[in-house]
């Protein structure tokens, strides 16, 4: 109990750190006046701009100390509140945005995490068990050579073969498609997200897969009588999962990286898109939500992670 | 008067268009390089979506706040109608209006709409409609900078009765009807501008009297019209029309070769190769309209000193730009005009290529001027929208050239940052497109002394009162060979000041797949047949798939 | 010490040779043993780490890595030949008709998976059982090999047993099919000394309910003393000696078998030391010496040893066999014993 107390703690901690250097960031970065009114924003000799330029101003609390403000917006996002997009059309709120775009980014992410462990698990066993030979040596160039592509790369590649030499997927997301062709949609950008981190977990699971292979409860499965896949299934692919799900949980972080430059290519409409859109216009408001959601969904990942080691493990069960 | 105008000289074509322009005027009729083909024969058939790509997504469709780029405007031609509208001869025929009479002065002109028109919300049409735009735009910090120079503060418009509205100028102008072809000319529904500016998110759901009615939007990936059945100008063959904003040309382009799109609009000479070389494609081309150019800033130092602007202008690699980037599509800009305009003034060259002249007149500015130079080279900034790969490898090339002259400080910046810097006048030097439109009279705002201010649209911040002379003058006579002569000597007093340093004209293409027909079938009721591609854009009233 | 059951080869091996191929040359683990078992009855193979008694046993088995291994000769499993089959024809053999007790039963068995499963897992595979039925068969097993509170075991991870209690799993797996052959791969080597004898009790008593035949692999001559109806000494990869368990204590021949008694510890010394007592070390099985491999380690050891390797030879009892030309009663041996006496009262002398 004590020990997912001081867990949460640090999740708030962290949390709290991860916003307050953000928010500091861009107010040091960008003039949010600016991106309110737009050019009006530096047309202070005339009379209309200016009162333009007040309105904003006491309706944003700008002329409030950088502290305040921090408080004042941490106060309105914990009750929910995002604050608004200064930099589009009429100030529409943040959670508007941000209700339209995550549930395509946290489909696109999730599929490609789902892929990915579908990918390496096979994968790592096929190659573990055939450790040093020439099958093994294939795949782990095949791996260097995935883990080492770009993912814009990677993207335009898969799309060129399998969009528009091949055409069994869609070239591009949209979004107004039905559910069922919106997620064929995101097949072909989740593998493109899911292959170099398929890649990199596949070496850590094998990896720890020959160590597990080479345990004495191994060689006693074998002496059961026990096929080779049942073997590597139930005996050798459980206790191999520690790193391999440490490293799922942290890896999150590059999954939605690598979002941001696949939602681009593939013409997702989600939150990795606004982040660098929002970034670019120096919309706080913006970058504040989607980084804090990414943190958010960060610390959850991890805190998952702690529950299935329990899970994996009776060892470490408490 | 159409609001177009590009920025950013984004000659990749990616994410062009932020800002606006009003004209007006007389019939500027700029051949297209490349005629678009016959349609092919055969009766409409009703139904079917075009699905059309865009270079990029708009922040709003809504003509009274959003400042509409080509995207834009392309978006707005499906759901609004324009009062005037521009005919295959140039000129800016009755559309939505009825009719336009001037005044004897052409100071005030007054339109009458057409009665029985409704909006898609089931609303009239009527004179109030037109009011509440025209002062909805005029207030507009943004959309009004090019309305307000133009009007008279108070009294600007007129209710005569239900259907008809007086427009009172400042100055006498014989074109006006061309400044109501564009975005001053959309008329949309006074009830939901009203509700758009209580709930902002409105803005994004346009009402109209147009073709297709708004159906839905997901903004950055597809905004969707469909048809008005009650269309009042005829019948809509098509059951809808998608936009999808792609912002990469060649996924464009693949899209489009792939029938995942049935057309689209590109300014990226790479891609016109491939699109000729597909028999499917039915291209068109047109390089009348925006020119690319270098920007300066005549307000600031050094450059408010005409010695570094014309150092900068001499050592400008022009030809080599056009190599690199036009790609033998495009054709050198020597001025705002191509050669086939009646404007052109075939004695006006754009200087460059010369930079041992730009060493000694920045040598010789530099003895006057040491504080604004380091080691007897001119200190100045150059600043481009970016991240654009195209946009670095011009600046590559500039500060290379420029560099024998210049200490070039580089500054890539988000678009909508560097327009606005530009319009506040907080820069040296920037690439730009613009001008280009139906009628040089729209071009004006980017020209005229009464368009310098805290913001302007009047970029260089240049003015000269015999420029603005000749402008005024131009739009208060109707002899063609009298106008011609007027902006024959604009285009050479342009090129004196130094402050564009012309490099190519842009070339829009609208490509389509030869399955889209009857694009250029549009007329008005009375059976005059219209303008059918301009600036990157095109109407879908008369279209069909076959 | 299944005296009453009718005889029956059930186990034949010739000439078995196992091979490694290692970075540094051919490791020869197992070079040319023959050996045969009847049905019901009890087989030490005894010997130092390194001399290929594990190997010979995995060999035996089929239970090797696939990959770098040479096997040749024969192993016939109730008439049929097994040297050459598949791991997937093994499979049906493995759990079934031959079952393994390994040395450690703390890394033996699955940290991450309930010990009734373990226990189940054979028992649906190869008896084509149900959940419910093989898990009452797995609760019967536990009670077999004596571990209290079987229901609950049941449910419980090896962690939360202990090493004898986890040894007993073992055994219940390894018997849960009735296998024919049982090996016992150092069995009680990780066990407290007050545990081992119970294991091997335990061992023994299976053993003879079922009719079970068992080879018994340990290094530790007093544990096959009271448990095996013959013994085969090995040393670098050669069978050296076998005998009936009886008449190997009484007229041992190889001077290594000797050693190797000598050594048997006392109960209150850590297991693991005993072998200390032979001096040297196990022959390099890459380069193995040209002569008796044990020569370099022999105190009786002469010139011809170094060069001549001696061949299997039958002794009194014809079904006893050693390889030594100076065996343990031969005038040489006793030559040497004799100096070797003074010498070592020498050296006593003179401490």
């Amino acid at each position: 109990m004590r020990f997912w107390l001081q867990r949460v703690a640090m999740a708030v901690l962290l949390l709290l750190s991860v916003s307050a250097l953000t928010f500091g960031a861009m107010n040091i970065l960008g003039d949010p006046l600016f991106n309110i009114l737009g050019p009006v924003a530096g047309d202070v000799n005339n009379p209309d701009s200016v009162k333009l330029i007040e309105k904003a101003k006491s309706e944003f609390d700008l002329d409030e100390p950088l502290v305040v403000r921090y408080g004042l917006w941490l106060s309105d996002f914990v009750r929910g509140d995002m604050g608004v997009q200064f930099s589009s059309d009429g100030q529409p709120p943040v959670s508007d945005l941000i209700k339209e775009r995550l549930p395509r980014t946290a489909t696109l992410v999730l599929l490609a995490q789902l892929m990915a462990i579908a990918i390496a698990i096979p994968w790592a066993l096929a190659t573990a068990s055939r450790a040093g030979r020439l099958s093994d040596r294939i795949s782990t160039m095949n791996t260097f050579f995935l883990v080492a592509m770009p993912n814009f790369a990677l993207a335009i590649i898969l799309k060129f073969v399998l969009s528009i030499k091949l055409g069994w997927m869609p070239l591009t997301y949209v979004a107004n498609d039905p559910l069922s062709s919106r997620l064929w949609q995101m097949v072909l950008p989740a593998l493109t997200i899911a292959l170099p981190v398929a890649a990199v977990f596949q070496r850590l699971l094998r990896t720890d897969l020959i160590t597990t292979l080479q345990q004495d409860f191994i060689l006693m499965a074998r002496a059961k009588g026990l096929s080779r896949r049942r073997v590597l299934f139930r005996h050798a692919l459980r206790p191999s999962l520690f790193s391999f799900i440490t490293v799922v949980g942290l890896n999150t972080g590059a999954l939605i990286g690598g979002s941001i430059v696949v939602e681009t290519i593939f013409r997702i409409p989600g939150i990795g898109s606004s982040l660098v859109e929002s970034v670019l216009r120096e919309d706080f408001p913006v970058v504040l939500a989607i980084v804090m959601i990414v943190a958010v969904a960060f610390v959850l990942i991890n805190l998952l992670v702690d529950i299935l080691y329990s899970i994996i493990d009776p060892r470490v069960r408490r | 008067m159409i609001f177009t105008v590009a920025c950013g000289g984004n000659d990749d074509g990616s994410g062009s268009g932020d800002t606006e322009t009003t004209d007006g005027g007389s019939g500027n009729e700029g051949p297209t390089t490349e005629a678009p083909t016959t349609e092919p024969e055969g009766d409409p058939v009703a139904g079917g979506t075009l699905r059309y790509g865009i270079e990029a997504d708009v922040d709003g469709l809504n003509p009274t706040s959003s400042a509409l780029s080509a995207p834009g405007l392309f978006m707005a031609n499906m759901v609004f109608d324009t009062l005037a509208a521009v005919d295959t001869e140039g000129n800016a025929v009755p559309y939505l209006a009825e009719s336009f009479t001037p005044s004897a002065d052409f100071k005030s002109w007054t339109i009458k709409v057409r009665e029985g028109i409704k909006f898609h919300d089931g609303t009239d049409l009527t004179a109030d409609a037109l009011i509440k735009a025209f002062e909805l735009e005029r207030t507009d910090p943004l959309v009004g900078l090019a309305v307000k120079p133009y009007y008279p503060e108070t009294g600007a418009v007129e209710r005569i009765d239900d259907f008809t509205v007086k427009y009172n100028l400042l100055e006498p102008n014989m074109f006006f009807p061309h400044a109501i072809t564009g975005q001053l000319g959309y008329i949309p529904s006074p009830t939901w501008v009203d509700a758009a500016l209580a709930d902002p998110t409105l803005n994004q759901k346009p009402i109209g009297t147009g073709p297709f009615k708004y159906d839905s939007r997901s903004q950055d990936s597809v905004t969707k019209f469909v048809r008005n059945e009650e269309y009042w100008n005829g019948t809509v063959w098509l059951d809808a029309v998608e936009f999808y904003p792609v912002t990469d040309p060649d996924t464009r382009v693949e899209l489009l070769l792939n029938g995942e799109l049935e057309g689209m609009q590109t300014t990226d000479p790479a891609q016109f190769v491939t699109l000729r070389e597909d028999p499917s494609i039915v291209n068109t081309f047109d390089d009348t309209a925006e020119e690319s150019f270098v920007m300066i800033n005549s307000s600031k130092a050094p450059f408010d000193d005409i010695r570094a602007r014309k150092a900068l202008t001499l050592a400008t690699p022009r030809q080599k730009y056009n190599e690199l980037f036009g790609l033998g599509e495009n054709r050198l800009a020597d001025q705002m005009f191509t050669a086939e305009s009646p404007y052109y003034n075939p004695d006006v060259k754009q200087e460059a290529d010369d930079p041992d002249a730009a060493v000694a007149l920045a040598t010789e500015y530099c003895g006057e001027f040491p504080e604004n130079c380091t080691d007897g080279k001119i200190n100045m900034e150059f600043q481009w929208s970016g991240p654009a790969v195209v946009q670095t490898r011009i600046a590559d090339l500039f500060d290379e050239a420029w560099s024998v002259a210049f200490n070039v400080t580089r500054q890539e910046i988000q678009q909508d940052l560097h327009i606005q810097e530009t319009a506040l006048g907080a820069y040296n030097v920037v690439t730009w497109r613009q001008f280009g439109a139906d009628d040089p009279w729209a071009d004006n705002v980017w020209l005229m002394c009464r368009n310098v201010g805290g913001l302007a649209l009047n970029w260089p911040r240049y003015c000269d009162e015999d420029r603005d002379a000749l402008l005024l003058q131009a739009i208060n006579t109707d002899d063609p060979a009298e106008r011609a002569s007027l902006y024959q000597q604009v285009v050479q007093n342009i090129n004196e000041a130094y402050t564009y340093i012309f490099l190519q004209h842009t070339i829009w293409g609208n490509p389509m797949k030869d399955t889209v027909r009857g694009v250029c079938n549009r007329t008005t009721p009375e059976g005059v047949a219209l303008k059918c591609y301009s600036n990157g854009r095109a109407w879908f009233n008369t279209a069909w798939m076959g | 010490m299944s005296d009453n059951v009718e005889t029956e080869l059930l186990l034949e091996i010739s000439d078995l040779k196992t091979h490694f191929r290692t970075p540094r040359g051919t490791v020869r683990a197992v070079d040319g043993v023959s050996l045969s078992l009847e049905r019901g009855k009890a087989l030490g193979i005894v010997g130092e780490s390194g001399s290929g008694k594990t190997i010979l046993s995995r060999s035996i088995m089929g239970l090797l890595p696939r990959s770098g291994v040479i096997r040749e000769g024969s192993v016939k499993f109730r008439g049929q030949e097994i040297l050459g089959k598949s791991t997937k024809e093994m499979q049906s053999v493995w759990g079934r008709e031959m079952a393994m007790i390994f040395q450690d039963p703390m890394t033996s068995l699955n940290p991450v998976m309930k010990v009734g499963r373990q226990i189940a897992e054979p028992l649906m595979l190869h008896l084509g059982m149900n959940k419910v039925e093989a898990r009452q068969t797995a609760e019967k097993l536990l009670r077999d090999v004596r571990i209290p509170e079987a229901t609950r075991r049941l449910d419980q991870y090896p962690h939360e047993l202990s090493g004898g209690m986890r040894q007993r799993v073992m055994i219940a797996i390894a018997l849960a099919c009735g296998p024919t052959l049982l090996f016992a791969d150092e069995p009680t080597t990780a066990l407290d000394v007050t545990v081992q004898a119970q294991i091997l009790e335990l061992i023994n008593e299976q053993r003879r309910d079922r009719n079970m035949s068992l080879i018994l692999v340990t290094h530790d001559l007093g544990v096959v003393a009271g448990f095996t109806d013959e013994i085969a000494v090995m040393y670098g990869g050669k069978l050296v000696e076998k005998a009936p368990t009886k008449v190997l204590f009484e007229r041992m021949k190889m001077p290594y078998t000797e050693a190797l008694l000598e050594s048997i510890p006392r109960l209150d010394q850590p297991s693991h030391s005993r072998l200390a007592v032979i001096p040297g070390r196990p022959p390099d099985l890459v380069n193995p010496p040209r002569g008796c491999r044990f020569a370099p380690r022999c105190a009786y050891v002469r010139d011809r040893c170094l060069t001549e390797e001696p061949q299997l030879t039958v002794a009194e009892s014809p079904d006893h066999v050693y390889a030594c030309h100076y065996p343990v009663g031969s005038p040489e041996y006793h030559e040497r014993r004799v100096e070797l006496s003074k010498a070592s009262t020498a050296v006593g002398g003179s401490n």
